[in-house]
């Protein structure tokens, strides 16, 4: 990529994250709100879980936290892909998004990198604001976990991709969305390590790596980081390749943007 | 020397297929707009329009045909096609109603790779000429209409592209709003020197802004002109009325008969009415009304409107479109044509 490349992708990653401060501010209540509940949450599985729900131990006070800030991530992940395709044909803005330079594939993209950053920020801080409020430190090691919630992570953005793809040609797929929210949740607790066929599906790996890292201070082998990789990547790049199919299907059957 | 156009457009072919019947919604289309020009595309609803325009931004997949931007297959170059083109398809809906028109226009200009500094550079200028200095930081959604169209067009021309696409911008627009659209309009393509292809229902619109008008019918181009040419070609029609003092004697009505005038007594005047385009009529009669001695009151001359000549080239297709089936139907060649928004 030559000069004026660089520059044209970085330019359009500051434009999108002008354009995602904006909206953050723009719907500042909402980000309040959404912020507040997290904030509430971190403190309920740290205090509550605590006075609630019996005898707990350390490391499965911090399997809960970790689980439920994996599900957070994986959510938000296949939310802020899927359903912002989908609001942007509502709004009828999603036209002009196709015509953008850069091409739609690419440009949800960038946004993809940006919301990842807002979510990681917003994230960490309220974490560790819930740590400080409550004086409990998790005895995770945060960045570790968070460098394989990264690698993997890409993969609900596919299945966010694909639902995306879906609904530019048969419109109706609130229902899906629903349903995912039960699916994410599976996705995060299944036993994916060592490898097998839960190995395989979508971001299962990542989170069981990371919730076994917590729990068991299990170590794994360089290449499993690799295939965490990789998995996260092939189905970025499969539901990338749905969303295209789609987007062409509606190019042609002339229904794009029409919700 | 011939310059190349900024738009050519070949062989436009498109066709749905819905419920397993293939429907024509644009056949064989071809035309060319040129720097500084102002093409207008009319037709009926389902002519084609829409999928024209969006055929030409890459929005609907081609079955058949090349759009050339600057003589280059925009198929061959979507990247930098799409930073010399600007389109707005679905009027204010294309902008974000959440955001001020200044927000809109910076976060587009990014879109085409603009630097942050030189998109509020061009979007202070652009505010400042569309007279939307006032609403600068209202959310597009507390807008009025007119003011919304303004931004979203706006949003289209803050990287001064080489080709303009409206879509009906004047839909929903009252009459001052219209007449404030068609100075700016002319005024920025004369100064800018782009393209702009502007699809509109609105007649007075279009004879106003247009150097040249296509007539799209049943997604075939019926006829490709300059708004005087039309006039020419298909309506070199006025319309003359005439008031004269009292009534017509008898000599000068039986003189009259030799022209198609429709007399009227109302009280103490007499009204003649009459469609033609040719002037020689008006003068015989006039020497006519003079022997008999009648007093002209008034002269009014009309000449048909664009909208006239529209629907006169309409249904001239149409009685042409009717002989065609007539003799077709024996072997079963008719063709079904629609455009998207009736497909939905």
């Amino acid at each position: 990529m030559n000069t004026d490349g660089l520059r044209f992708w970085w330019l359009t990653l500051t434009n999108e994250a002008y354009f995602a401060l904006i909206m953050l501010r723009r719907y500042l209540f909402d980000t309040l709100v959404g912020l507040i509940a997290m904030y509430l949450l971190f403190l309920v599985v740290f205090l509550g879980l605590r006075t609630f729900g019996g005898e707990l131990t350390e490391g499965t006070l911090d399997a809960v936290v970790v689980g439920y800030i994996m599900w957070m991530f994986a959510l938000l992940a296949y939310t802020g892909t899927a359903q912002s395709i989908i609001d942007e044909a509502r709004q009828g803005t999603l036209e002009q998004l196709v015509m953008a330079p850069a091409g739609l594939c690419r440009l949800l993209v960038v946004r993809m990198i940006v919301g990842l950053m807002v979510t990681v920020i917003f994230t960490t801080c309220l974490l560790f604001l819930a740590m400080f409020s409550t004086g409990r430190w998790l005895e995770i090691p945060y960045l570790h976990s968070l460098g394989i919630i990264l690698l993997g992570l890409p993969a609900v953005h596919g299945l966010g991709f694909a639902i995306a793809g879906i609904a530019l040609v048969h419109k109706r797929v609130g229902a899906v969305s629903s349903i995912m929210q039960f699916v994410l949740i599976a996705l995060v607790s299944l036993p994916a390590w060592p490898l097998s066929g839960v190995s395989l599906l979508p971001f299962a790996a990542a989170a069981n790596t990371v919730n076994q890292l917590v729990t068991q201070q299990a170590e794994f082998p360089l290449w499993w980081y690799g295939f965490i990789l990789l998995n996260g990547l092939f189905y970025l790049l499969a539901g990338l390749f749905v969303f295209r199919r789609f987007e062409g299907r509606a190019k042609s059957l002339n229904v794009l943007g029409h919700y | 020397m011939e310059t190349t156009p900024v738009l050519q457009v070949e062989g436009l072919n498109k066709a749905y297929s819905r419920k397993g019947e293939s429907v024509r919604a644009v056949n064989n289309v071809g035309f060319s707009v040129h720097a500084g020009e102002i093409v207008g595309v009319l037709g009926p609803n389902g002519s084609g329009k829409t999928t024209t325009l969006k055929a030409i931004c890459g929005l609907t997949e081609l079955d058949a045909g090349t759009v050339r931007l600057d003589g280059n297959d925009i198929r061959l170059g979507q990247q930098t096609a799409m930073r010399r083109t600007g389109a707005v398809l679905e009027g204010a809906r294309n902008v974000y109603w959440r955001l001020t028109p200044v927000e809109n226009i910076v976060y587009f200009a990014g879109l085409k790779g603009l630097a942050r500094q030189e998109a509020r550079r061009r979007a202070e200028t652009l505010i400042e000429r569309l007279s939307l200095g006032d609403y600068r930081n209202q959310q597009v959604r507390m807008l009025s209409k007119g003011n919304q169209q303004k931004v979203a067009i706006a949003c289209a021309l803050v990287h001064q592209p080489a080709l303009i696409l409206l879509d009906e911008p004047t839909l929903g627009l009252d009459v001052d709003m219209v007449r404030g659209m068609k100075a700016w309009l002319r005024e920025l393509v004369d100064e800018s020197r782009s393209a702009l292809l502007v699809t509109s229902h609105d007649m007075d619109f279009i004879e106003a802004i247009c150097d040249r008008v296509i007539i799209l019918y049943r997604g075939e181009v019926i006829s490709e002109s300059s708004v005087d040419e039309l006039r020419r070609l298909y309506a070199p029609q006025k319309t003359f009325v005439l008031q004269v003092d009292g009534h017509l004697s008898g000599n000068t009505e039986k003189a009259l008969t030799r022209f198609p005038w429709r007399v009227e007594t109302n009280g103490a005047s007499s009204r003649l009415c009459l469609r033609t385009g040719e002037l020689d009529i008006l003068s015989a009669s006039l020497a006519i009304l003079a022997e008999g001695g009648h007093t002209l009151n008034d002269i009014n001359v009309t000449s048909d409107t664009l909208e006239d000549i529209f629907l006169h080239t309409l249904n001239q297709n149409l009685n042409h479109n009717v002989s065609q089936t007539h003799t077709q139907s024996g072997h079963g060649g008719i063709t079904k044509s629609m455009d998207s928004e009736d497909k939905q």
